[in-house]
């Protein structure tokens, strides 16, 4: 299993690099560097200022060079409206984010291997094709409207839950909720489908000719193969969950790297935009190497 | 060059298509939504002119559905008195284009280098994938809003980002359905013929290629038209005074408490096109592949498949 | 090997004892989308104690189906028992409860399987899913079953059972996995032993040894045996007595030498031959193909591939009749048929 996670380590790594690198080279082809810094209305002169300041007027293969020096130091620059280093900021928001997606990653798995599994104990039945439409449907939601309905009906309306921000355990009932729809849309359909075929095989047939109890057959013979598939969708998933994080992180103001990386975006803060494309990159080359490692738990076949 | 030996599906006529349609009740309301949508926002729309962005303070924050107002206020109206129908109309004819134009590119961009790395093996295809898979295994959003931030929320920009975003998918799909084919009897047997490698690219590996790929582009014009309206939610996909669905929502938003309306609306339109696309996207996986065609045939598969020509 | 059958002091014994197990009209069907397939079609078999019955035909014949009915695991839907019963113990194994058939299944009535390695949970260490037979059938904590699946894999010839007991299917070759599933199955010293053509998956000397084991332990334990195969001379090798099965109905059944040496039936006689053949080195094999399931022919459904079918083959089916002292074949003209 070493030899899998240096592996993927390497492709990852390779990833970063890569995508380091566009965010470079994108910034300068747009030939003046120092606007994409500073507020849109800076004159010419105080954009020339600036490039010279920043060494943005010196040759593109000896910024690169500085900017990878900086890199290996961990250095983002200084965020321009915030006073901090970039990575800081970002760092600091992380935690957010993280405990946000593992929360909903959690949650998504929970209910799809319910509802995954239920359904596919009955295939055809009512709640099975009812499950299928909600999985389709789920995938279908614009999530940041999905967001704005939530809140309309149980905080508007019912004053159930509150409109924004962290505090309490009934503040992350709507954004784990949203977040949550459009992976467990593939989720469900994934689980229901590998629990069919789980059931169908001969381990199965051979387990239920040995009398065991039902109970017994799903919960400890079938479940763990079943989950196998949906494991491996939801590391796939680690991006799309991120993408989510923005939109939900916005509307709900939640204190994480996608709300900081909008909040930047529009403060034509650039440092802490770079850092939070940075560490967004490593947090799910993260989430793919615990999925990894769960998969290696769960299957002694890929440990040998 | 004919093919020597037929392509592993054959070719319903179109009326066979339709007739496999009508056996799906989703399907055909997924279908008529679908034409509903394309015909509005390539239609009526540019026909509208500028009914969308016509403000009438006097007919401001109307709720919808008190028809003595006429269409003009069905779903309602906003702030400025802009009709939201007039508004959902005009925002369709640059969510379509824009979902549209990019899916038919990026697939058809997608499927050329898929379909080249698959068949030419060795550099080509090490570079394809690394690349597709770098660009995959970043969210499609964060980047789509990193590139914006570079460069500017122009339509084209836009289009050619959610290409860019999408690409990678076709390019692994078309390149695993080529290394499957390319073993293949009548790939051989073409080469034996002396065919070169661009016809056997076009003619043989691409018609095997493209169900798969057309299931996955309708899929796709749901996934781009998602990805658009939340471009243009956060402000960084269609700029004012353009109108799309996504910018639509993000207005009426600071009017959640009071004007409904305005949010649900736009959104549910997205919502019901991206189903839509969905669904027929499911029927047509189903529809092109002969394995499981009888389904909507209403037929036993044996003289499904009698009529196809392939042995059951 | 020859056509001789090993002579089973047992057999002569078990002609006068009671059957243990009784099929009799057992009907299953299969009902999917594309229409209802009967996969069997009224079998009655006998299967007494300590006694070694082979069921042979090709496959599509009914005989895997028919050991799946007794288990009672055959996968409703698509599997529906249209008919018959089988008397078990004084039950009819296909309307007891289910909490009777889970206290059977396993514990008095045991399948081993053909594919070892699908029959195994890939995700479950070998002794801990033999272990737990022991917890769910007779109550026993895990270690004391642990100490038992190494009994048992000692017992099936595993060399270093306690190391072997931790490991997973995957790491156990094809004959060593087949042994795991026998092991599974003779734990609780069941009754019967239903072989689902257990060596058709391994190369012929590990055949040899799993069918010697399986001897053995018939003998050891003095358990019964349905032994599913198609392969004739391991039939002829080990069973007391044979039943031909035909698009799911058994054709002919008797002891094994009779049924191999003077066959009632044209479709035992081809068969018979073909084994035989297989030794002198000429193949004529059965023309035609065995009937589609969904569309059995008319009358005798063996009819279109029969050398001896006349007018009444096409149009009356045959019933099971008694030809010769414990033989019984279902063909209008069995006498005829070894002349």
């Amino acid at each position: 299993m070493a030899s899998l996670i240096l592996k993927r380590l390497a492709e990852s790594f390779l990833s970063l690099i890569c995508l380091v690198c566009a965010v470079f080279f994108a910034a300068r082809l747009t030939g003046e560097p120092g606007k994409l810094y500073l507020p849109l209305t800076a004159t010419d002169e105080v954009v020339d200022a600036f490039n010279r300041q920043h060494g943005f007027d010196q040759p593109i293969w000896k910024q690169f060079l500085d900017f990878v020096v900086g890199l290996t130091r961990l250095d983002f620059g200084e965020s321009l409206r915030r006073q901090q280093p970039a990575l800081s900021a970002a760092l600091e928001a992380y935690p957010a984010t993280l405990s946000l997606v593992a929360v909903t990653m959690v949650v998504a798995l929970l209910i799809s291997t319910l509802l995954g599994c239920l359904a596919a104990f009955r295939p055809g039945s009512i709640f099975d094709r009812l499950s299928t439409g909600l999985a389709v449907s789920a995938a279908s939601f614009p999530d940041f409207w999905l967001a704005l309905m939530g809140v309309l009906v149980f905080s508007v309306g019912l004053h159930w839950l509150p409109t924004s921000g962290t505090g309490t355990w009934l503040h992350w009932v709507l954004p784990v909720t949203v977040l949550m729809m459009r992976p467990l849309g593939s989720l469900v359909q994934v689980v229901r489908g590998s629990m069919i075929d789980v059931l169908s095989s001969a381990y199965m047939a051979a387990a239920r000719g040995r009398g065991i109890p039902v109970w017994r057959q799903l919960f400890i013979h079938a479940l763990r193969n079943a989950s196998l598939p949906a494991l491996t969708v939801l590391g796939i998933q680690a991006a799309a969950f991120l993408n989510g994080a923005v939109i939900v992180e916005t509307i709900f103001g939640w204190p994480g790297i996608g709300r900081l990386m909008i909040t930047a975006i529009f403060d034509r803060d650039f440092p802490v935009v770079q850092a939070t494309v940075v560490v967004t990159a490593v947090s799910i080359f993260l989430l793919n190497l615990v999925v990894d490692v769960l998969y290696g738990v769960i299957d002694p076949r890929i440990r040998l | 060059m004919s093919n020597p030996i037929p392509a592993p599906f054959g070719n319903p006529a179109l009326r066979a298509y339709l007739a496999m349609l009508r056996r799906d009740r989703f399907a055909v309301i997924a279908v008529t939504v679908l034409i509903l949508v394309l015909v509005t926002g390539l239609v009526i729309a540019p026909l509208m002119g500028d009914a969308a962005v016509l403000q009438d303070l006097r007919a401001r924050m109307r709720p919808p559905f008190q028809l003595q107002f006429g269409l003009h206020s069905l779903l309602g109206t906003d702030l400025l008195g802009r009709s939201v129908l007039y508004r959902l109309a005009a925002g369709a004819q640059l969510s379509v284009s824009i979902a549209l134009t990019a899916a038919v590119a990026a697939a058809t961009i997608g499927t050329a280098i898929g379909i080249w790395a698959g068949y030419a093996g060795g550099i080509v295809e090490g570079v394809a994938m690394r690349i597709a898979d770098v660009i995959l295994s970043f969210p499609t959003l964060l980047l789509a809003l990193l590139f914006l931030y570079l460069l500017d929320s122009q339509t084209g920009n836009i289009i050619l980002l959610l290409i860019i975003g999408r690409v990678p998918l076709y390019i692994r799909v078309a390149r695993a359905e080529t290394l499957e084919t390319r073993g293949r009897l009548f790939v051989d047997a073409a080469r034996s013929l002396g065919a070169t490698s661009w016809t056997i690219c076009t003619r043989e590996i691409a018609p095997v290629v493209l169900p798969t790929i057309l299931t996955l582009a309708a899929l796709d014009v749901g996934v781009l038209m998602l990805l658009e309206s939340g471009l243009s939610f956060l402000g960084l996909g269609v700029q004012p005074p353009a109108v799309s669905w996504g910018g639509m929502v993000a207005e009426g938003r600071r009017w959640i408490n009071s004007a409904w309306w305005l949010t649900l609306f736009p959104g549910l339109a997205i919502f019901l096109t991206a189903l839509s696309a969905t669904i027929f996207s499911n029927w047509l996986r189903v529809a092109m592949d002969p394995a499981h065609r009888w389904r909507l045939e209403g037929t036993r598969p044996g003289a499904a498949s009698a009529r196809s020509g392939i042995a059951s | 090997m020859n056509a001789l059958v090993h002579p089973s002091a047992v057999s002569t014994d078990a002609a006068e004892a009671s059957p243990l197990i009784s099929v009799k009209g057992l009907e299953v069907e299969f009902r999917t989308a594309r229409g209802t397939v009967r996969a069997v079609r009224g079998v009655d078999m006998v299967l007494r104690k300590g006694e070694t019955l082979a069921v042979i035909g090709e496959s599509g014949s009914g005989k895997s189906v028919t050991a799946r009915a007794i288990l009672g695991i055959l996968q409703t839907p698509p599997a529906y028992i249209a008919g018959g019963s089988i008397q078990f113990k004084g039950r009819d194994l296909l309307r007891i409860s289910e909490k009777e058939r889970r206290s059977i299944q396993g514990a008095r009535i045991a399948m081993v399987f053909q594919d070892a390695l699908a029959a195994l949970n890939p995700l479950l260490p070998v002794g801990w899913q033999i272990a737990e037979l022991f917890k769910v059938h007779r109550s026993l904590p895990m270690w004391k079953g642990y100490e038992e699946a190494i009994e048992l894999l000692r017992r099936t010839g595993i060399p270093s059972p306690e190391e072997r007991v931790n490991q997973y299917p995957h790491q156990f070759s094809g004959g060593m996995r087949q042994r795991v599933v026998i092991a599974l199955a003779i734990a609780l010293s069941p009754d019967i032993l239903l072989a689902d053509e257990p060596t058709t998956a391994l190369d012929v000397t590990v055949q040899a040894q799993v069918m010697h084991l399986l001897a053995k332990l018939r003998s050891e334990a003095g358990l019964a045996l349905l032994l599913i195969t198609h392969n004739i001379a391991i039939a002829a090798e080990v069973a007391d007595r044979v039943a031909v099965m035909y698009a799911g109905r058994v054709i002919e059944e008797g002891p094994t030498a009779d049924v191999l040496k003077r066959p009632t039936h044209p479709y035992t006689a081809a068969l018979a031959s073909l084994a035989s053949d297989a030794i002198t080195g000429v193949q004529a094999p059965i023309p035609g193909s065995p009937p589609d399931l969904a569309a059995i022919p008319s009358g005798c459904a063996f009819h279109p591939r029969c050398e001896m079918a006349r007018d009444v083959c096409r149009q009356v089916d045959p019933a099971l009749r008694t030809i010769r002292q414990g033989q019984r074949s279902a063909c209008h003209f069995a006498e005829e048929v070894s002349l």
